[in-house]
This record gives structure tokens, sequence and C-alpha cells, in this order.
């Protein structure tokens, strides 16, 4: 199905802490021989990354980071989790990739209500929101991802100076996104220049398998990116 | 038959018992059994659907007018109907769900299910003069409708704002003194979960550099405990993550104010020191309920926890639903709870409230023999909790003042839905 209810009790999986989560098994390739433990966090999440397009693009262009895909509805999941595995295989022989695609992967959940859950506090440098759903009816507005206090769920875990990007071809959702991100004291808008100048914002554009649709379609693509400014 | 009392509060002084019974609210003076005052709630319980109707017939003859204007054809314009609910749908009641004091008990704060508003009674209008005890008497001062149905009431540490919890998961922060009604659609939440808001209370830190910082701490249905700096709401401080079921009571103790108590669904009653820096260093004790609840109850649900103190005794009692007693466990200074005793009652209990010289901890039961309250007081050498002769009478005396009287116990309102919070699998 191509939506997921964001209130709905789903049977879902999720650690009961950020510090409970067992990242290991999620970055094999991260892993240090000695200690068992990874040496780092992940620092890229892409919310609601749908096929894993843009995880797999970002991946290569941010060899040393690590990215979480998130994504809600549980054959979605599979399937990137397919992908990961697969881009992983083609490449273990390889000296030169050893690590291709190991910093990389996905988890199913409900970032809306357990994104605390995974991560800790200001441990993310961007956060991704790539063609979120647009809940078009007014009744259903509390649904879409981007609202005043789950802007500040966000601003909790992306450290001062990370990043929020936004993508959608639906103009009433952006200008929604635009509004709600005004609003928020916690957020300032990146200009046009910087936008020109970000290889994420370009990666965004032509990486996901929704945005390649919109440009076969010939539809226009929105794009807002903030940053995360200091606590008062 | 008396019905019986839904939610009961007390005053510092344990001197007024603040009740909701039904849509009434009721005070009685605690060394009397005397009611004071009454306030009746008689709004129509289908006032929303009511609203709802005249705003659709409005639109509906704005369109006609406008086809007239257009073209002199017919409509076929009907009136809305009020929806009617099917068989087996849900009762819709009309109740005070909530009863609150402001901190200076110069407010109380209800909420109502009939049109999802809160209720502000100012309890000593006109009578600030100390020379006189006046008795509390409810004088509505403000009834704040809401987009969805508040379920928690708190006021911050100077009792300047309300801050309201709705079952949609959004808080609000309203001027407790101002009169003035916001049109529900022009409220803004301050923070917000999405998940039902189960409690809410105000903390106090004093940790950093001796500034008393406030924060707005509230509970969820997904195990979720938030710390929020008050008033600047957009910045979350912390979660407090141990819960593996929901969460419906938070507790703050009067003489420690960086110690949060926190029960819910799970078998566990939670102490943390909740100002601390990092939301991993903040869990203090867990201690296991289970093996004190009645065998009859399968599931713990806690509904309320509230901590007392008399002396060096430090208490917590824990309610749990539809259970014959209540859990009295000993707080220690360091967070530690140990086991104290139960009191056992012939009843389940629906509520419990006390005051802060510990003479009064009152229990207000379900049952149809009129004996709706039990008071108890600790004993100041050893800790213990009694029952005196002249408690009985006081007790009697309350129940037989109370102005609600039903037929049977089947028109007694609903008294038990926290277990309602429990997740139910979607497949």
């Amino acid at each position: 199905r191509a939506h997921s209810n964001p209130f709905s009790d789903h049977q879902l999986e999720y650690p009961k802490s950020p510090y409970a989560m067992d990242w290991e098994s999620f970055y094999p390739g991260f892993v240090n021989q000695e200690t068992g433990k990874l040496n780092k966090k992940v620092e890229i999440a892409d919310i609601g990354c749908g096929f894993g397009g843009l995880l797999i693009d970002l991946s290569p262009a941010f060899p040393e980071t690590l990215i979480l895909g998130m994504e809600i509805r549980v054959q979605v999941t599979n399937y990137v989790e397919d992908r990961i595995i697969a881009l992983r295989q083609q490449h273990i022989n390889n000296k030169d990739f050893f690590k291709k695609y190991q910093n990389i992967n996905v988890i199913r959940g409900n970032a809306m209500k357990f994104l605390p859950n995974f991560f800790q506090k200001s441990q993310l440098s961007k956060i991704f929101f790539c063609f979120p759903d647009p809940h078009f009816k007014n009744r259903k507005h509390k649904a879409r991802i981007i609202t005043n206090s789950l802007l500040s769920e966000y601003a909790y875990v992306l450290k001062e100076g990370g990043i929020i990007y936004t993508i959608t071809d639906v103009l009433d959702l952006h200008e929604w996104m635009v509004k709600h991100l005004e609003e928020h004291p916690l957020f300032e808008r990146l200009d046009k220049n910087w936008e020109s100048q970000d290889e994420c914002v370009k990666i965004m554009l032509n990486s996901t398998e929704e945005g390649k649709k919109v440009t076969r379609n010939n539809g226009s693509k929105f794009v807002a990116c903030y940053k995360r400014l200091n606590n008062p | 038959m008396k019905h019986p009392f839904q939610i009961i509060v007390t005053d510092k002084k344990g001197e007024y018992l603040f009740t909701s019974v039904k849509n009434h609210i009721q005070i009685f003076k605690t060394c009397t059994g005397e009611l004071v005052s009454t306030w009746t709630d008689d709004v129509d319980v289908d006032i929303t659907l009511k609203q709802q109707q005249a705003e659709k017939i409005k639109q509906l003859e704005l369109e006609q007018q406008q086809k007239e204007i257009e073209e002199t054809h017919e409509g076929g314009n009907k009136i809305p109907k009020i929806p009617v609910p099917g068989a087996g749908a849900p009762t819709v009641y009309n109740y005070i769900r909530t009863l609150k004091l402001s901190r200076n008990e110069q407010y109380l704060i209800g909420t109502t299910d009939s049109d999802k508003a809160i209720v502000v009674f100012s309890l000593f209008d006109g009578s600030s003069g100390d020379d006189q005890r006046v008795p509390p008497a409810l004088k509505l001062i403000k009834r704040q409708p809401f987009p969805k149905r508040p379920c928690t009431i708190s006021t911050n540490y100077n009792d300047e704002f309300i801050i309201v919890g709705d079952k949609f998961g959004d808080a609000y922060s309203l001027p407790i003194a101002s009169q003035e009604i916001i049109p529900t659609k022009d409220l803004v939440p301050i923070l917000g979960h999405v998940s039902m808001l189960t409690d809410a209370v105000i903390g106090i830190s004093t940790r950093e550099g001796g500034n008393q910082k406030e924060f707005i701490i509230t509970a969820d249905r997904d195990e979720h405990i938030r710390v929020t700096n008050f008033p600047l709401s957009y910045v979350i401080d912390k979660w407090l993550f141990d819960h593996e079921e929901f969460v419906s009571s938070l507790c703050i103790p009067w003489w420690k104010p960086d110690l949060l108590i926190s029960g819910g669904g799970d078998e566990y009653i939670r102490s943390w020191d909740w100002s601390k820096e990092t939301s991993n260093d903040c869990l203090l004790f867990r201690f296991d309920i289970k093996e004190y609840i009645s065998k009859d109850t399968e599931l713990v649900n806690v509904v309320k926890i509230i901590a007392l103190k008399k002396n060096d005794f430090a208490k917590l009692c824990v309610l749990t639903e539809k259970n014959h007693s209540l859990l009295i466990l000993n707080l220690e200074e360091s967070g530690k709870i140990v086991f104290d005793q139960l009191l056992e009652t012939d009843n389940s209990i629906v509520d419990i409230t006390s005051d802060l010289t510990g003479d009064h901890l009152i229990l207000s039961f379900d049952n149809d023999n009129n004996k709706l309250l039990k008071f108890f007081k600790i004993n100041a050498q050893t800790g213990q909790f009694s029952n005196t002769e002249a408690d009985a009478n006081l007790q009697d005396s309350i129940s037989q003042n109370s102005i609600c009287d039903v037929d049977t116990t089947k028109a007694f309102y609903p008294l038990y839905h926290i277990s309602q919070l429990r997740k139910r699998g979607e497949h």
C-alpha cells in the first residue's frame, strides 16, 4: 500500500532507548574488530526513505558517515534491505571498495512516534524528508511529517548547525513545510545560493524514485533547506 | 443510592474536599462533612454536534444564496441531520474528568466532556480579606473549549498559566486569570506528542547555578516521558526512557522537586532524577509492584501515584485499577522505593488524595452502600496509617450530603478507563 497511518498502534519494533539500539548489526563493515563496537554513530537520517534511492546515492558521497533510512511500510523496508544486501555483496570482494554500501542501512519504524528512541540528543547532522505523504485533507494535516511539535523533536536529535532537507512536488505541501519551519524558532532557511552549491541538494533532486517519476512527468520539484540554530 | 465520587482532591491543609460526581462538582468541609458549594455542568451532550449542524446549515445557506445569484435554479438543499450513534456505539458521557487546584488554591480547574472544555472556578472571589475564613465557593470564571478532549490539567509554578493536555497529544498553555475565550481554531499548542497525553506536571530544577528553571514533563500512551523547557517549549530537554507500556501517572513529591515517580501499564514504578544532564543517568530505581496487586487483575494498570510526608516518613501511595487495596511504599532519600504496607479495603478504590500535613489520606470507593469515602492518618511515631471512629462519622456525612443519587449501580458512570490505554495490535 502507498500510505500508512502514523497514529495507529502498529506492531512496531523499536529500541527502548537510543542506548539500547544494536547498531553493530546494521553497519558490520564499520565495527571495530578489537572492541566489537562501532566507533561512530549514525549522522544522517532519511525519514520515509521509500525505495532507498537517496541512501544509495548518499553512500559514496559520504563514505565515512553512517546513514540510516526509516520507512513505515513493511514491504518497502524489506525491498530496501534486499537492495542494500545485494549491493554489499557485489562489492565485497573488491578490495578498493571494501566498505562500499556498508555505511547505509534501513529500519522499519514510525519516525513521528519513535524518532527519539533511535537517536540521542544532537546526534544527527542531516535529516532528509523527500517527497513525504502530502495528506491533502485538512483534517489529516496533523499526520504530515512537518508540524510545529515534530520540528521540536527534529531539533532535539539534530546538532546545532545541522540541516533539514525537504523536497516535494506538491506546492501546497511545500508551502506548509516552509510555513512551519519559518515559524519554528530553532530553524533558519538556507538561501538559493547555498542550495545550488550543496552536494546533498543535487543528490536529493535526482536520486529518489519519487523524484525520477516527477522528472519523467515534467513535474516541478520544490526544495527548502533549514539550518538548526543554537538553543537560546 | 449515592453515586461514587469519580475524583477527589483536597487542599494543602486538608480543610476541604473537592469532588466530582457525574457532571457535578461539590466542595465539602472535611471537619464537619458539610457541603459548602456545588456546580453542575448542564451543557447538552450534543452541543458539539449541534454546533456542527448549525455551521453546516449556514454554509449551505450561503451556497444556496450564491447559486441563486448565478442562476435561478432549484437546489435540493436538505437540512443536515444530527448523526445518531448506531447500536453498540460508545455512549457519550457528560462528566467532569479532571479536577485540579491551582498551587495557590485560588482556582479550581476541571475538564468537561460535553463541549471538550476546561472550566475555571475562582474559589474565593471577592473575599480576599483574611479576617474571616470564608469557605470556597465555585464561581465559574471561564469555560474554554478545545478542539480535542482535554484530559490532563496542571498549573505552572507561579500559577500564571494553566497547562492543558489533550487526547490528541497536544498541550496548551493559557493564562489562568484571563476571562477571554479563545476560538478553538486559534488555539496553538505549545508542544505535541504523536500519542495520547496521559499526564503533565511542572517541574522545577535548581541544578543549574541555583537558578530555578521550569520544565513541563509530559507522559503518553507510547511509553514516553518527555521533559521540555517551559515556557520555551520548543526546546526539548530529554526523554526519560525505561517504560515498556503506557505511562499514566507522574508525581513529583512536594518536598523533593528533582525526583519524579512514574507508573502506568507495566509492572514497575520508577523513580527518576529527571533534571540530570543526560537522559541515560536519570533512572534511579525500579520497584516491582506486580506481587502486591490482587489476583483478580491480570495486568497492572496504575491509576494514580501520590506522595505524602509526615515527619521523616516519606510515602508513596500507588492506586491500581479495580483493586481492593492501596499500595503504600516508603520513599528513601536516594529515590529507592521499599514496600511498606497494603491498605486493604472492602470495595474497589476509585481515587485517592492527600494533603501536605499527612493528616488526610482520603480514598473514594465504588460501592452501592453509601460509604463512598475513607479517611486515614499517618501515625507520627510509627508511620502507619489508621482510620478512627471520628473519621467514620465524617465519611458518612460527606457521603450523605452528596447530591448525586442513582437508582442502580448500572447508572454509575464508567469509573475505570486506565486499562483501555493498553495498546491493541492492529493485526
